[in-house]
C-alpha cells in the first residue's frame, strides 16, 4: 500500500550513500596528483578501468593457477584481487611519470602539455585493454567472473524497515556486502589521506614539493621519490577502488573509467581542487542532486505525469501525436553539472574554499 | 686563522648549453659576511645556485668545510648533514603550509621531534611574529614576515653558512634597511657565515667583510668591503655613487 509519502526515501538515500562513497574513493587519487603535481590528470578515467581489468584479470589467472584452491578462498578473493588491483595500477602511474610526465617536466612543458599527454595515456589504456580483452571481458573457460569476499557472512543491509504504513508507505534499505564495503574504504581511505597530508612527514613533504620544487629540494627532500610515492598512492587507491566498483558490477567494460570521469571531475571541482574534506560534501551533493533527478524524473514519467500532460498539451495545440520531452532519469547526470556550474558561478573556487576561507579569518 | 666554510674552484656552470658562469673562483670564511653585486644578468643567482647543486655544474669544485659537495643534488647536500641553509629569491616560503610547518620543513632530514622545540624556541627569540602566527598558513603573512619565515626555515637546522640570494627585493626601503641590519646582527649573535646577492650594491657592502663584483658570469673585482667601496670605477659602474663635479 503507497503512504501519503509516494517514494521509498530510505532507500533513496542509501543509493545517495552508495554513489557518493563511491565517487569520493574514486576521486582520492585524481585529487592527490592535482594537489602535488599541479595538473588534470584524464588518464585517471583508465586508471579506474585497468583496475577493474587487472582484479578481473587476477582471479583468472588464478582459477587456473590454483586448482587445488576448491574453495575458491584464494582464487576469488576481493580484498586480494583489489591488493592487486592497487599494486598494478600504481604501477601504471609510475609507468606514466617515467615515461612521459617527468620527460614532459624536462622538457618544461606548459600545463596544457601534460593534460593533452593525459588524454593520449588514457586512449592509449583503453585501446589496449580493449585490443587483448575486448571491450566486455567474458571469463575464460572455467573462470568466473564475479568477485566473492573473503568470508561468508552477508554484511549487507537488506531491511524493510516500514511496510504498508498509511503516511510513509514502503521505507527500506538494500545494501550489497559490496556497497558496505565501498562505503567503509571510502571513509577509511579519505580521512587517512586526508591525515596523511596534513600530519605525517610524507604529506608534508608532498605539499611542500607541491608549492616549490627547489626549496623542497634544498630543505632536504627527494623530491624525484616524493612524485614516484604520489603516483603509485594515487593510482594505486584508484585500482582498489576500481575493482570494489567492479566487484558490484554483473559486467564491465572498457569504458566504465571513462563514463565515471566526468561526474568524478564534477566532485573534484565542486569541492575545490586539491581538497579531501571538499571533495566528500561535493561528492554527497552530485550524488543528491542525481538521485533527486531520478526520482522526479520517474514521478514526471509516471501515468498522468508531466510528460504526459505535455505530450497531451502539445498534441491540442498541434493535432500532431507523439510530440514530447522525455525526462528520462538517465538525464540525471546533467541536472549535476547544471549544480556545479551554478555553484561555481558564485564560489568558483569550489565549496572548500569557502571552508578553508572563513578557517583562515577564525 | 679563521677557516673556509665554503669554496669554490674554477666554476663553469648554466642551464642546458648555455654557459653562465665563467670559470669562477669563490670563498666564504669562518664568521664572515661576503656580498656578491653585479648588474642584472650577470650570474649572481646561478653562482650560488650551482653552488648548492641548483644549477648543473659543467666544471670546477665545491666544497663546504672540507667535504666536496660539487654535483651532488641538494637533497643529497641536506642528508649528508652538510651545515647549509638557503634562501631564495623566489618561492622562498612554503605558502600552503603553516608557518609550524614550514619551520619543521627546516629539519626535514633530521627528527623533527628532537629538535623542533629547541630550535623553535631560539626562532622565537630571533622572530617573535612568528610565534603569534605559528598555525597560520605562510601565503597570509606579509612581505616582510615572509622573509622572517625564510630566514627561520633556513636557520632551523643550525647551519654554519647561509646563503642569502636577494633577501630585501620584495621589500619597502625601509624593511629593505631593516633586513639588512638583521642579517648583520644574525651573523654576530649566531656566529655564522653569510654569502649574500644583493641589489641594494652599495648599502650591502657597507655592511660586509669583504665582496665580489660580478660581471657577464666572471668576477670583475673583489676583496674587502671598504676597498672596493673606495674604487672609483666600482663606485661609478656597480654601486650607483654619481661623480659630484
Amino acid at each position: 500500500m503507497a503512504g501519503i509519502i509516494p517514494i521509498d526515501i530510505v532507500s533513496h538515500t542509501s543509493l545517495i550513500i552508495v554513489y557518493a562513497s563511491t565517487l569520493i574513493l574514486l576521486t582520492i587519487g585524481l585529487n592527490m596528483i592535482y594537489s602535488v603535481l599541479k595538473f588534470s590528470n584524464f588518464a585517471h578515467a583508465e586508471f579506474i578501468t585497468f583496475g577493474m581489468f587487472t582484479s578481473w584479470w587476477l582471479l583468472q589467472i588464478l582459477t587456473f593457477a590454483l586448482p587445488w584452491d576448491s574453495s575458491m578462498y584464494l582464487i576469488n578473493n576481493l580484498i586480494i584481487q583489489a591488493l592487486f588491483a592497487f599494486v598494478m595500477v600504481g604501477i601504471l602511474g609510475i609507468a606514466s611519470e617515467v615515461l612521459v610526465f617527468g620527460r614532459l617536466k624536462r622538457l618544461a612543458a606548459n600545463p596544457r602539455s601534460f593534460t593533452v599527454a593525459s588524454i593520449g595515456i588514457g586512449l592509449v589504456i583503453r585501446n589496449f585493454l580493449a585490443m587483448i580483452f575486448g571491450n566486455f571481458p567474458k571469463p575464460n573457460r572455467g573462470g568466473t567472473s564475479i568477485a566473492a569476499l573473503p568470508f561468508d557472512i552477508d554484511i549487507g543491509i537488506k531491511q524493510t524497515l516500514i511496510r504498508n504504513d498509511p503516511f510513509f508507505g514502503n521505507q527500506g534499505i538494500f545494501i550489497t556486502s559490496f556497497e558496505v564495503i565501498i562505503i567503509l574504504m571510502s571513509i577509511g581511505t579519505v580521512f587517512t589521506v586526508d591525515y596523511m597530508f596534513r600530519k605525517t612527514k610524507l604529506g608534508i613533504a608532498m605539499r611542500a614539493t607541491s608549492d616549490s620544487v627547489e626549496l623542497a629540494q634544498v630543505s632536504g627532500i627527494n623530491t624525484r621519490k616524493v612524485v614516484f610515492y604520489t603516483w603509485f598512492l594515487a593510482a594505486g587507491i584508484t585500482g582498489f577502488g576500481a575493482a570494489l566498483l567492479r566487484a558490484n558490477q554483473p559486467r564491465f567494460s572498457t569504458l566504465d573509467g571513462f563514463m565515471m570521469l566526468l561526474p568524478i571531475f564534477a566532485v573534484v571541482i565542486l569541492g575545490g581542487v586539491g581538497s579531501f574534506r571538499g571533495g566528500i560534501i561535493s561528492a554527497f551533493i552530485i550524488a543528491g542532486v542525481r538521485q533527486l533527478t531520478v526520482i522526479i524524473f520517474t514521478q514526471f514519467q509516471s501515468p498522468g505525469g508531466l510528460e504526459y500532460m505535455i505530450e497531451d498539451f502539445f498534441y491540442r495545440i498541434t493535432g500532431i501525436e507523439g510530440l514530447v520531452i522525455t525526462f528520462a532519469p538517465g538525464y540525471a547526470d546533467g541536472v549535476g553539472f547544471l549544480v556545479l556550474i551554478f555553484v561555481l558561478l558564485f564560489r568558483p573556487q569550489g565549496i572548500s574554499g569557502t571552508v578553508e576561507a572563513t578557517r583562515e579569518r577564525v | 686563522m679563521s677557516q673556509t666554510v665554503l669554496r669554490g674552484e674554477k666554476i663553469y656552470s648554466g642551464y642546458g648549453k648555455l654557459q653562465v658562469i665563467n670559470g669562477i673562483d669563490i670563498h666564504i670564511d669562518e664568521g664572515e659576511l661576503v656580498t656578491i653585486i653585479g648588474p642584472n644578468g650577470s650570474g649572481k643567482s646561478t653562482l650560488i645556485r650551482t653552488m648548492i647543486g641548483l644549477v648543473n655544474l659543467f666544471d670546477g669544485h665545491v666544497f663546504i668545510r672540507d667535504k666536496e659537495v660539487s654535483r651532488m643534488k641538494p637533497h643529497e647536500i641536506i642528508e649528508a648533514g652538510i651545515p647549509l641553509g638557503y634562501v631564495p629569491q623566489l618561492s622562498n616560503v612554503f605558502p600552503s603550509l603553516t608557518i609550524e610547518e614550514n619551520l619543521k620543513m627546516g629539519l626535514f632530514v633530521k627528527k623533527w621531534d628532537d629538535y623542533y622545540q629547541e630550535r623553535t624556541h631560539e626562532m622565537f627569540k630571533l622572530f617573535p611574529i612568528l610565534e603569534e602566527r605559528i598555525k597560520q598558513k605562510a601565503s597570509l603573512l606579509s612581505g616582510g614576515e615572509r622573509q622572517m619565515l625564510a630566514l627561520a626555515r633556513a636557520l632551523m637546522p643550525s647551519p654554519e653558512v647561509l646563503i642569502l640570494d636577494e633577501p630585501t627585493a620584495a621589500l619597502a626601503p625601509n624593511l629593505a634597511e631593516d633586513m639588512l641590519q638583521l642579517i648583520v646582527s644574525l651573523k654576530k649573535e649566531l656566529k655564522i657565515s653569510i654569502l649574500l646577492v644583493e641589489q641594494r650594491a652599495k648599502r650591502s657592502m657597507e655592511l660586509s667583510d669583504r665582496g665580489y663584483v660580478l660581471v657577464t658570469g666572471e668576477i670583475a673585482a673583489e676583496g674587502p668591503a671598504n676597498e672596493l667601496l673606495a674604487e672609483d670605477k666600482i663606485k661609478k659602474l656597480y654601486l650607483g655613487v654619481r661623480d659630484r663635479k
